[in-house]
């Protein structure tokens, strides 16, 4: 590990959580992918750096530690994961607060959006289905 | 076989006991339920077969379980595909709130049994069954032990005071309900019952109270059918009585006993089976499922009326029948037993039985019109709404049953045959037509004339009241979920950076003690390794200051892409080729994913909005000091921590073994993915999981909201879209490629399902449509078919005597195209790209466009539509998660 490295790790461990407090929806998004960057580094910076981890490249002692890598590749897949689910909630939550059109440009975080009625409608179906117009209707 | 030998856990069979004949009764069932449900094409028909496929396993396992852990599992699967069966129709209210119920009740119950098997275990020294029963009966762990498997053996056998699941369990498919809540799952109450009485017995006091238990469902649940209004839950409220007759013959734990239990249990299955087999087909043929229709059934034709009269008489335990057998010998057990006291509850159980049947057969209500000089037949005939169609061929399986029913019955060595494994050996429970003249006798005469004689008198048709367990359970678990959701409200009144900040501030304050303590500085701390390494840092550095200074959300996004890129570069820098692959992939699906999601929204991100607050709510935005702290305080202890691990890696014994065993352990030359297929492929199990439940919960979170619209997608462009099919198959072609080479070279299962995800992502922003068939790119059903592949390879090696997750390799000479080297983790890593691509799919679904709506009409249908349609097919996708999912996004936004 160097300097440069812990330093790259800090920034992005520190301006991941400074994002993540914002109070704007897709800010608090980069924040988390800023968070999972910083987290696959920190693993990674834990193995010996070196040659490619390939049995028939280099030597035992000039190959990087795969261990390490190894942890790290789950966990960029599952930053996918979580990068996806996250944008699925923000999309959600937009259309929730907007409508779907999502033109309309939000005037604030949660609290302050106008509170769509809570539904105790036991199906649980998705409450704006068949009244209102449905986006292609519009742009029509 | 061996499963976690450390820990004393294996997975044990055994064959003795009640298992032949009580797996016979399951198997025999089972067979007799599916062809029912193939002949009368059932609606659902083929999830619920394939359900019922699995429930037969599971109940075989949990039969012939020779150890405690064996045994929970067993139960556990049976509890959830109960809860999946009884919940088929989750469209509706009534069938959401029945599969609740349901889970509840008997996945409570599973934590008393597992609670009570492990205390007694624990007595004994052992978790195999046969040791189990050599347990001291004093010990007071042994009795606490035994009262929990009594309760959870209750739960399972719907016994009083917890037996509200069973009625509402009618929302199953009939075949289901003939099946499960009939034959097989609920005796696994009695069957647990069964397993522990000769320990039980020698308990004081054990078997009066199973007997209590028993013998009070027997005439509660008895008259809870008569009340009943639904052919369905009128069977449910007579198959909780008749298993309550077996609990409390069950709980005398002598061999005379075991095979009474046993033939109760054969009796009841096949004949309660039959009857609702009988209702299933009033439903196939368009009933409703009342119990006046079965009368009605009756009407139409001769075999109809044969079989369900034959039901009927059954249902009374009227000889010559099998039932009129099992309860003759089970009525003179529990009185040489327990002595008079039980006689009252005997006789009044016995008459509820006969006065239900009289229901089924609608004599109840030819009384009545004959009291009125009414012809009966034609009033039976005209007022009884009847079938729509003609039931025909759908009868026969029913009547099978009853056939076997009535041999054992008149045959009663048959039935002594079957029951005789019970006994293991022992003396076995006399099981004849005729006992000659003996109290118990008596008392089944006198049920039968007492029910006989109700009949003619008793008007049966109140349906309502207010000790209607099923109801209050629901409303039990309805206050519960009302109470948490109070709770929630309460909890999470702040803003959201307020919790995040609280929960992050937490666990940094926690993490920092540790941090401090352990703290270390390596020996050699070099500024820079390389100037390479510098200029990424420098750029990662930059672009992460470009995303705190602007306020222009695809900006933001795209400098994220940059960070990502950043880190590829970072980790080629230090040697990791596997990881470069990988970051830059996973990079630009989530840019794009994320550039889509944004077009929705406004351009830039508002200002502070501190002080514009709706009157009486705290402003959202958190003060800077607050904000400032979490993150430095983030920075420095994950700096830290970074150093001193970084100090304290030393000794690199793991990377080392993994380093020198690649070739010869894993027989691949790449060790990351050597390890990752190999070394830990369980972990790597585990981790597909969490993607297919990521990808799971996106796709739940997109059919929750309102429909993706047509108007994100823009028109293509000419150029790109005739390119995209030609890229779109080299992605394919490499992604395969990766795939393949990936044991030995940089690439395997996680790049290359990537890698396939990004060219398909490429083909649907060029052409608005997803290549290949529809079904073929439903991202569930590659997720599912992933996570099988990866479970099938794990599971493999236990099969050949080898453990858990056992790799191996081959090596294929094929001739001129030279020797092939085929790994299981190939094919491990074939599961891996499945789950990827499903993934990768599903977060493309979120671009805006769906693949089943780009072509149809249904793209202005609205979701709520294309939810009501969805319900009754046989649809892969995660029924559960969909509702639940939307209603935390309503309460989310609505604060």
């Amino acid at each position: 590990m160097t300097v440069a490295t812990m330093v790259t790790l800090a920034t992005l461990v520190g301006s991941g959580l400074w994002l993540l407090l914002d109070e704007d929806r897709p800010r608090t998004v980069l924040g988390a992918g800023l968070l999972g960057h910083g987290a696959v580094l920190l693993v990674t910076l834990q193995g010996r750096a070196g040659d490619a981890p390939l049995a028939d490249v280099g030597t035992t002692t000039s190959r990087a530690d795969a261990v390490p890598q190894a942890l790290a590749l789950t966990a960029i897949v599952i930053g996918l994961a979580m990068a996806a689910y996250l944008l699925a909630l923000l999309r959600a939550s937009e259309d929730a607060v907007s409508g779907p059109d999502g033109d309309a440009p939000t005037p604030a975080g949660p609290t302050a959006a106008p509170a769509p009625p809570r539904t105790d409608d036991p199906s649980g179906r998705p409450r704006d289905g068949g009244a209102t117009p449905t986006p292609t209707e519009v742009r029509r | 076989m061996t499963w976690a030998p450390t820990l004393g856990l294996e997975l044990s069979l055994r064959s003795g006991g009640a298992v032949w004949p009580l797996l016979a009764l399951v198997v025999g069932t089972a067979a007799v339920v599916g062809w029912w449900s193939v002949a009368t094409d059932e609606p659902t028909g083929r999830r619920t077969r394939t359900l019922l496929g699995v429930f037969v396993l599971a109940m075989s396992a949990l039969l012939s379980a020779g150890d405690v852990v064996t045994y929970v599992v067993a139960w556990e699967v049976t509890s959830v595909i109960s809860y999946l069966l009884v919940g088929t129709r989750h469209g509706t209210t009534e069938a959401r709130s029945a599969a609740r119920t349901t889970l509840v009740v008997t996945g409570l119950g599973g934590v008393a049994l597992l609670v009570g098997l492990l205390l007694v275990a624990g007595a004994a020294g052992s978790t195999a069954f046969a040791d189990l029963l050599a347990a001291s009966p004093d010990d007071p762990r042994v009795v606490v032990g035994l009262g929990l498997v009594v309760l959870g053996a209750a739960t399972k056998s719907a016994q009083v005071p917890v037996h509200g699941w069973l009625p509402g369990a009618g929302t199953a498919p009939s075949s289901a309900s003939a099946l499960l809540h009939a034959a097989t799952l609920v005796i696994a109450g009695v069957h647990a019952v069964l397993l522990v009485a000769p320990l039980g017995q020698q308990v004081p006091g054990w078997s009066t109270a199973v007997a209590a238990i028993g013998l009070t469902t027997f005439v509660w649940c008895g008259w809870a059918a008569l009340r009943a209004d639904a052919a369905k839950r009128m069977l449910a409220g007579t198959t909780s009585a008749q298993l309550g007759l077996a609990f409390a013959v069950a709980g005398l734990g002598t061999d005379v006993t075991a095979t009474a239990t046993v033939a109760l249990l054969v009796a009841h299955g096949t004949y309660k089976a039959a009857l609702f087999l009988v209702v299933g087909t009033v439903k196939v043929t368009g009933g409703a499922g009342t119990v006046d229709e079965l009368a009605a059934l009756a009407a139409t034709s001769r075999p109809a009326r044969l079989v369900v009269w034959c039901g009927a008489l059954a249902l009374a335990g009227a000889p010559p029948l099998a039932g009129w057998v099992t309860k003759e010998t089970a009525v003179a057990t529990l009185m040489d037993a327990h002595g008079a006291w039980v006689v009252p509850l005997l006789v009044a159980g016995a008459a509820l039985g006969v006065l239900v049947a009289a229901r089924i057969v609608g004599l109840d209500r030819l009384v009545a019109v004959r009291r009125i000089g009414g012809p009966a037949r034609v009033m039976a005939r005209t007022h009884l709404a009847g079938p729509a169609r003609r039931p025909g061929a759908a009868l026969a399986a029913p009547a099978v049953l009853l056939l076997v029913t009535l041999a054992l019955g008149v045959d009663t060595g048959a039935l002594t045959a079957w029951v005789r494994p019970a006994a293991a050996g022992g003396e076995i429970a006399k099981l004849v037509l005729w006992p000659g003249l003996v109290p118990a006798l008596g008392v089944s005469v006198a049920g039968l004339a007492l029910g006989v004689a109700l009949v003619a008198v008793l008007p049966m048709r109140r349906r309502t009241t207010p000790w209607d367990a099923p109801a209050l359970l629901a409303r039990g678990i309805d206050a519960a979920l009302r109470g948490a959701s109070a709770a929630t409200d309460r909890v999470h009144a702040m803003a959201r950076p307020a919790v995040v900040a609280v929960v992050a501030g937490t666990s940094l304050a926690a993490l920092t003690p540790a941090v401090a303590a352990a703290s270390r500085v390596p020996d050699t701390l070099p500024v820079v390794g390389s100037w390479s390494e510098a200029a990424v840092a420098v750029v990662i550095v930059l672009a992460v200051g470009g995303i705190l200074r602007t306020r222009h959300r695809m900006g933001g996004a795209v400098l994220l892409g940059v960070v990502g890129y950043g880190l590829a570069g970072l980790f080629a820098v230090r040697g990791a080729p596997d990881l470069v692959l990988t970051q830059v992939v996973v990079e630009t699906i989530v840019v794009v994913v994320f550039v889509a999601v944004l077009t929705r929204m406004a351009p830039t991100a508002p200002r502070s909005t501190a002080g514009t607050a709706l009157a009486g709510s705290r402003p959202r935005q958190l003060a800077t000091s607050v904000r400032a702290s979490v993150a430095l305080l983030g920075a420095v202890v994950t700096a830290d921590l970074a150093a001193t691990l970084t100090a304290r890696a030393g000794q690199r014994g793991l990377a080392a073994m993994a380093d020198a065993e690649a070739v010869p352990v894993g027989a691949g030359t790449n060790v990351v993915n050597v390890i990752l297929t190999d070394f830990r492929a369980l972990d790597t199990m585990g981790e597909l999981l969490v993607l297919a439940l990521g990808a799971l919960a996106v796709l739940a979170l997109g059919r929750a909201t309102p429909g993706p619209t047509a108007g994100t997608v823009r028109p293509p462009s000419q150029l790109l879209a005739r390119t995209a099919p030609l890229l779109t198959r080299i992605a394919i072609v490499m992604g395969i490629h990766l795939l393949a080479v990936g044991h030995d070279q940089p690439g395997g299962g996680f790049v290359g399902g990537l890698v396939i995800g990004a060219g398909v992502a490429l083909h649907r922003l060029a052409t608005g449509v997803t290549p290949g068939r529809p079904s073929a790119t439903r991202p569930a059903r590659l997720l599912g078919a992933g996570t099988a592949v990866v479970a099938a390879v794990m599971v493999a090696p236990l099969l050949v005597g080898r453990p858990l997750g056992d790799m191996g390799s081959l090596t294929l000479d094929l001739g001129l195209l030279g020797a092939t080297k085929l790994t299981s983790a190939l094919a491990l890593d074939l599961g891996v790209v499945l789950v990827v691509l499903g993934l990768t799919l599903a977060a493309l679904d979120l671009l805006g466009t769906d693949d089943r709506d780009v072509d149809g009409p249904r793209v202005t249908a609205g979701h709520a539509d294309a939810d009501a349609g969805d319900t009754d097919t046989d649809d892969a996708h995660a029924p559960g998660p969909r509702s639940d999912l939307h209603l935390a996004t309503t309460s989310r936004s609505a604060r």
